[in-house]
């Protein structure tokens, strides 16, 4: 029993680092964005691939995953700094779509579909109470993190580049560098959380990474409601711990994730509607 | 290396369809400069309540197609009037309206993939259009590819017959020109949101039905990767240019052909999505757009 809520502990953590990433970039700096199911992949292969290939230690793997999809993030998304928000959506979303594709199809490297198996846990971390611990720890930084950088100039900074883009630069900030910034910071925390969802699992395949799952950080976002880090995180360990514990007495049919994703897509739909700030958010999506 | 006649052929069956589709959503992003999302949900009911009146009925080909349409294009209207009425009527930005179309599109996908489950269903033509067979100098031709190409003729002189030949499509070419001087000079912005989006979600469908009696198969997940590839025909043609769009997607159409025949089936996605992001930063209007003003530097 004791392991059924860690399992869904861990999870749950490893969303609310997901989630309040993409409120850093949806609720501060008002960039849409539809790839973090990608760029968790990013972190996970990456960190995988380097353990399993060259043997570097695991937590340096996931480090250095981290900061790899921090790096493919500012790269799809390059073109989209300069044009609209509506690009940024479309451009993170087909960035989504072609990374899984790409992780899919480059057999050589991935294993493709076959996936990769038998990663090794940190020592120190290697049971279950343990790794919820390393995940707890990781989850505390990031949110202390994101946090931080919400109260701090530089968050104040991403608030003003959503509410006023012009204003912002004509103080003299350069709009391109701040959100590249941004998307940095961001997307290396995804790669984080899919670094230790790939140590949690010990093994990977890229269709743990659909669109599907960016829908439901996404989700998580709105209910929790945008501009509000700690919201968000909450949200994320509310809305994956507790299916993820029905999972373990029995409810886990291709049926139950069904109807458990018309959930999340009505609640989207109902909070959009009626309480577009979301639980706890400061601005209306 | 260049394909041989019977994929060009392929291609251009294919292009007429995506051009249906990118011009559906071109329509609406134009009209509303919101990003509509649950037009993949239309698309999936679209193909299977073909797939069920097939099931069900014995009517013949088209019959079931106008049908299929008409019934996804009503749930579409009984979307637009239910929930997007109010976003749009309260002013949801861009964001906000993104997230419930998309919440939308993921109650309806799953919704069907509940009741049919989601696994991959086939579907043929039921009659003599289904077992049509010819050659025309060497590229075989099947009975559905030559009702696709009809019907994606059919519909796109419609559509340029209402864009521009009509009262309402010459307000919706307003809306999308300069919403704000549109609606000074009385063009209600709801009424022109509620054609673009009928008359948006009608192509989907329509094209939804044809694709699906192309490929025979059909599955409820398949509704964003429509999107995408709708959203990539409109940027390809260009965003503030409507009727562009359709050349955008026969350009998609041919693009994935192209590469599918050099690389092989599987690298002709992540080509084309990424070739997008180059797209975007190289040429953001897409062939025929307006320039589009850059925002910082």
């Amino acid at each position: 029993m004791l392991n059924v809520i860690l399992a869904a502990l861990i999870v749950g953590l490893i969303f609310a680092i997901l989630s309040m990433s993409s409120d850093l970039l949806i609720g501060y700096t008002g960039l849409m964005v539809m790839n973090q199911a990608a760029m968790m992949a990013v972190g996970a292969y990456a960190a995988a691939l380097l353990s399993l290939r060259l043997g570097w230690p695991p937590l340096l793997c996931m480090l250095a995953g981290a900061l790899i999809a921090g790096a493919s993030g500012v790269l799809v998304a390059l073109p989209a700094f300069r044009l609209s928000h509506d690009y940024f959506l479309i451009a993170t979303l087909a960035s989504q779509i072609a990374i899984v594709a790409l992780i899919n199809n480059w057999i050589s490297l991935t294993r493709g579909p076959l996936g990769l198996y038998g990663l090794q846990r940190p020592a120190m971390f290697a049971t279950l109470p343990r790794y919820f611990l390393l995940t707890l720890l990781v989850a505390s930084a990031a949110l202390l993190l994101c946090w931080w950088l919400s109260k701090s100039y530089f968050g104040v900074t991403l608030q003003a580049l959503r509410d006023d883009q012009v204003s912002l630069e004509g103080l003299g900030t350069s709009i391109i560098q701040v959100k590249i910034e941004a998307m940095f910071i961001a997307c290396t925390l995804m790669g984080l959380a899919g670094g230790l969802y790939a140590f949690y699992l010990t093994s990977l395949d890229p269709f743990s990474f659909a669109f599907s799952l960016s829908v439901l950080v996404l989700s998580m976002v709105v209910i929790g409601g945008a501009g509000n880090v700690l919201g968000t995180a909450a949200a994320g360990v509310l809305l994956v711990g507790i299916p993820e514990g029905l999972r373990y007495v029995g409810l886990s049919t291709v049926e139950f994730a069904q109807l458990r994703q018309m959930a999340y897509g009505a609640l989207m739909v109902a909070f959009i509607m009626y309480r577009p700030r979301g639980l706890w958010g400061r601005r209306p999506l | 290396m260049m394909m041989p006649a019977q994929l060009w052929f392929n291609a251009l069956v294919l292009g007429g369809m995506y051009a249906l589709l990118a011009l559906g959503l071109g329509l609406i992003y134009n009209t509303t400069r919101l990003f509509d999302f649950s037009f993949g949900a239309i698309y999936v009911i679209g193909a299977y309540s073909a797939y069920q009146l097939f099931e069900l009925t014995d009517f013949g080909t088209i019959p079931v197609i106008l049908l299929s349409a008409l019934v996804s294009t009503a749930v579409g209207v009984l979307l637009m009037h239910v929930v997007y009425r109010r976003l749009i009527l309260r002013g949801t930005p861009f964001l906000g309206f993104a997230v419930a179309t998309l919440g939308v599109a993921i109650i309806l996908e799953n919704a069907i993939a509940y009741f049919y489950s989601p696994v991959v269903r086939t579907l043929e033509a039921s009659d003599g259009i289904g077992t049509f067979e010819t050659t025309w100098g060497g590229v075989r031709v099947t009975g559905v590819q030559l009702l696709i190409l009809g019907g994606a003729v059919l519909a796109m002189a419609a559509f340029f017959l209402f864009f521009q030949r009509t009262r309402a499509g010459l307000d919706l070419r307003a809306v999308s020109s300069d919403a704000g001087l549109a609606e000074a000079k009385g063009v209600e912005r709801l009424r022109s949101a509620y054609i673009a989006f009928t008359v948006g979600y009608l192509l989907a469908a329509t094209s939804a039905v044809l694709i699906t009696l192309e490929n025979r198969t059909l599955q409820p997940s398949i509704g964003h990767e429509m999107v995408v590839i709708a959203i990539v025909g409109v940027l390809l043609g260009g965003a503030s240019n409507t009727p562009a769009a359709a050349v955008g997607g026969f350009v998609l159409a041919l693009a994935s052909y192209q590469m599918t025949w050099w690389f092989g089936e599987q690298w002709a996605r992540p080509i084309i999505y990424t070739s997008l992001i180059g797209l975007l930063l190289v040429r953001p209007q897409g062939m025929f757009g307006r320039k589009i003003s850059f925002v910082g530097r």
